[in-house]
């Protein structure tokens, strides 16, 4: 998948709550209704508007992976991330693909 | 999660004491990086144990500087280990003081060359922070940490590519193995005397989508292999995560690791313990046989060496605990175990990482203090500071042994419920004091818990031993001076003024010379009660445990109690030695149990002044409730201070802690009176 594919299933997929989203689902950051410095925390760790990330595991904690990086987050923080779908992967737990920026 | 971190405000560490070659300044090294990038232990390898320890100005964050040899000849440069950060741009205490330090803001001295280390294996992420160092304007050197894992996990990189993208040295390096450092030395040698590079412009720091594009790119042109960007599913961590966090299965998995590792420290540390004490004791009658009897040989042989043996037998189980949660941090699995408690410890106002220092603190309070360095926010710390001491410490132990022995004689059932009750109170009132505090003068909820969730990996013993040691050796040089200066004023207090001999014992002593040995054994133990309990009376201990005991007699206490519970302040279990000289007239060995159970019913049947018995039922429930929530420890209060940079916090502990012990010995005390156990 290209970066132009990604940004095409961008545009038709409304963005949704973290919490929504299944194990495997391939998703990128819409907006984060959060403290400055926890917003401040998630970007440095590389979850940003433009970067995708994949999520591994839902639930307290729900764990994203975003290129190398796995980052755990308690449910409060999921819930207040609204993120939108890679509408064209439905990936399982063991993706191969390869994320990157758009 | 990081051990290094907090101390109290004080100068810049200097750095070990420079020889003549050295005679002129040497330049400075900031050693930068992510957290998790084994940024400390290239710091080890390039610096070794010689590293000195204070803190960054204004902050209770630890800075640690080094020297570090450059190659041939007598080059050296002075290394300074930041904290870690993810970026320097963040409003974090941590990436404050490393933008401080690296504009040579305040009271820093502005490096002369940076060495960031990044992670192989997450190039993109880390090299945000190269992103932000380029603009820094300084010599910078690149060491890209574990390519072995890099290199397994099927990555090809292109160290002299990213150098050229970069515009400065980059050094492939295994920290752990100390492959790449002598590479890396040379590297900082030339980058500090070389002519400065050309440095591509680097993106805009504050604008994070063009840094992440320019990361991306970078790395694109740096790293070949299946998985170059690293994103693809791990099959193994994905189930160790699920089963590390999962609800039940990561609870008993918890259960198991933490039960060995303190099962580990308690059954390990006794051991250098006991030859701790056992040296200073021998060391202590050494003293006592050489140097003539007098103020001097009471001082050296009983204040100083009795305070230094209390001081310097903690060491074992700093070291251990820390050895062992630097292996555990280095697996990885201390961050998932931190989502799995903090799923109990959020309805407290605690995060998750305050298990380890809740848990540590039940072997002793004072290492518990030390371990929330793991924790990051400020106040979710300081909360956690203010309630460890609240779990019951191993010096508790021999408290519960005597007062639940003189509660449920013959009835071990009983006085194990009693002693397993105790470990309860204890922990309920840390958690109920902690929501009270996050309501109050900590004010604020425990943080939602965002953290990177390191790779899963062999633990370097190595790197635990150097902490294990670091830490040792800050506990001696910070907290232990204080400790031993207190231990040694509270040995005067109960030794002062020396009482002129008992006539009742002078005159016991005379029938000796006549007597059968068996007769002359029991007057002569009978001589020395009668004169301990008469030096502990009048001493200035004593004096003060009579004029205070008002205060202690609403909970059921006279004045040998309040003795008791005076000089216990300086350790809890100097109470039970306490009121075997005040009561028996002998030293009380737990272990030993015919002679303690004889000890023990002796002192059940001690008498006060008017006549009755000085221990009831209510008493003991009484002492043994104030036992459990009293801040009976004054090294654990100076550990207090200097972790949260303020005497304060220690003043609060000890009035909110004793204030609570105070109350709930009443209730106890009263409670049971009115039910008929007085």
């Amino acid at each position: 998948m290209d970066d132009k594919t990604l940004s095409a299933a961008t545009e038709v997929s409304p963005p949704v709550p973290l919490t929504e989203l299944a194990a495997g689902e391939r998703a990128r950051l819409h907006t984060a209704d959060l403290l400055g410095r926890d917003r401040e925390m998630l970007s440095a760790l590389g979850l940003a508007t433009s970067t995708w990330f994949r999520l591994c595991k839902t639930g307290n904690p729900w764990i994203v992976q975003i290129r190398g990086t796995r980052v755990g987050m308690s449910e409060a923080i999921a819930h207040r991330l609204l993120v939108v779908r890679d509408a064209g992967h439905r990936g399982s737990g063991a993706s191969k693909v390869a994320e990157g920026s758009v | 999660m990081s051990l290094a971190s907090p101390a109290s405000p004080s100068a810049l560490p200097e750095p070990p004491p420079r020889t003549a070659q050295e005679a002129d300044a040497a330049p400075r090294i900031a050693l930068v990086g992510n957290p998790n990038t084994g940024k400390t232990t290239l710091f080890n390898r390039l610096c070794g144990l010689r590293a000195k320890t204070a803190n960054f100005p204004g902050t209770t964050t630890d800075a640690r500087i080094g020297r570090c040899a450059l190659g041939e000849g007598d080059s050296v440069a002075e290394v300074i280990d930041l904290p870690g950060t993810y970026r320097i741009h963040l409003e974090a205490p941590e990436a404050r003081v490393c933008r401080d330090v690296l504009h040579g803001e305040g009271l820093y001295r502005r490096p002369d060359a940076v060495v960031v280390v990044i992670d192989a294996t997450n190039l993109t992420r880390n090299l945000y922070l190269v992103g932000e160092l380029l603009a820094a304007d300084l010599p910078l050197v690149v060491a890209l940490n574990m390519v072995d894992i890099a290199q397994r996990r099927g990555l090809s990189l292109d160290a002299a590519e990213l150098g050229e993208r970069l515009g400065c040295s980059v050094v492939p390096v295994v920290a752990r193995r100390g492959q790449g450092v002598r590479r890396l030395r040379d590297a900082i040698r030339q980058a500090l005397t070389g002519p400065p590079s050309n440095r591509p412009q680097p993106p805009e720091a504050t604008d994070f989508r063009s840094l992440a594009a320019w990361a991306d790119e970078v790395a694109e042109r740096s790293v070949g292999g299946e998985d170059a960007v690293g994103s693809a599913a791990d099959s193994v961590t994905e189930r160790l995560d699920q089963a590390f966090t999962h609800p039940l299965l990561g609870v008993a998995v918890f259960a198991l690791v933490m039960g060995g590792l303190f099962w580990t420290v308690f059954s390990l540390a006794t051991i250098p313990m006991d030859l701790i004490e056992l040296t200073f004791e021998v060391l202590g009658g050494w003293v006592g046989a050489t140097i003539p009897a007098g103020a001097l040989r009471d001082l050296l042989s009983e204040g100083v060496i009795g305070g230094i043996a209390g001081t310097v037998v903690f060491l074992p189980q700093i070291c251990l605990l820390f050895f062992l949660i630097s292996l555990l941090e280095d697996t990885g699995y201390l961050a998932r175990a931190a989502f799995v408690m903090d799923r109990v410890l959020s309805r407290f106002g605690l995060p998750g990482q305050a298990f380890v220092p809740l848990l540590s603190s039940h072997a002793c309070a004072i290492p518990g203090i030390l371990s929330t360095r793991l924790i990051p926010g400020h106040r979710d710390r300081l909360a956690t500071i203010l309630v460890a001491p609240f779990m019951s410490c191993s010096a508790r132990l021999p408290v519960y042994v005597l007062l639940t022995s003189l509660l449920f004689e013959g009835r071990p059932l009983l006085a194990g419920l009693a002693f397993a009750g105790c470990y309860l109170l204890g922990a309920v009132m840390a958690l109920v004091s902690a929501l009270i505090a996050r309501r109050s003068l900590v004010e604020g909820r425990s943080r939602p818990m965002v953290l990177e969730l390191p790779s899963y990996k062999m633990p370097s013993l190595r790197t635990a031993a150097y902490v294990a040691l670091h830490q040792g050796k800050n506990f001696l040089e910070k907290a232990g001076t204080v400790i031993v200066g207190i231990c040694v004023v509270m040995w005067w207090l109960s030794a002062y003024p020396v009482s002129p001999p008992l006539e009742e014992a002078v005159e016991l002593r005379r029938q000796v010379a006549t007597a059968s040995p068996a007769e002359a054994e029991e007057l002569e133990d009978r001589a020395n009660f009668l004169e301990s309990r008469h030096a502990q009376a009048n001493s200035f201990a004593g004096r003060l445990g009579r004029t205070v005991q008002p205060v202690f007699a609403p909970l059921g206490y006279d004045w040998q109690l309040t003795v008791g519970v005076l000089t216990s302040f300086l350790a809890r279990e100097v109470f039970v030695s306490t009121m075997a000289v005040l009561l028996v007239g002998e030293e009380v060995d737990l272990e030993d149990g015919e002679r303690a159970g004889g000890v023990i019913a002796r002192i059940r049947s001690a008498v006060r002044d008017d006549g009755t018995p000085v221990f009831t039922i209510a008493t003991a429930a009484s002492l043994l409730v104030f036992f459990v929530l009293a801040m009976q420890c004054l090294p654990t209060l100076v550990v207090t201070r200097r972790e949260t940079g303020a005497w304060r916090w220690a003043g609060l502990q000890l009035v909110y802690m004793t204030s609570a012990a105070w109350v709930f010995a009443f209730v106890t005390y009263n409670g049971l009176r009115l039910l008929g156990f007085s």
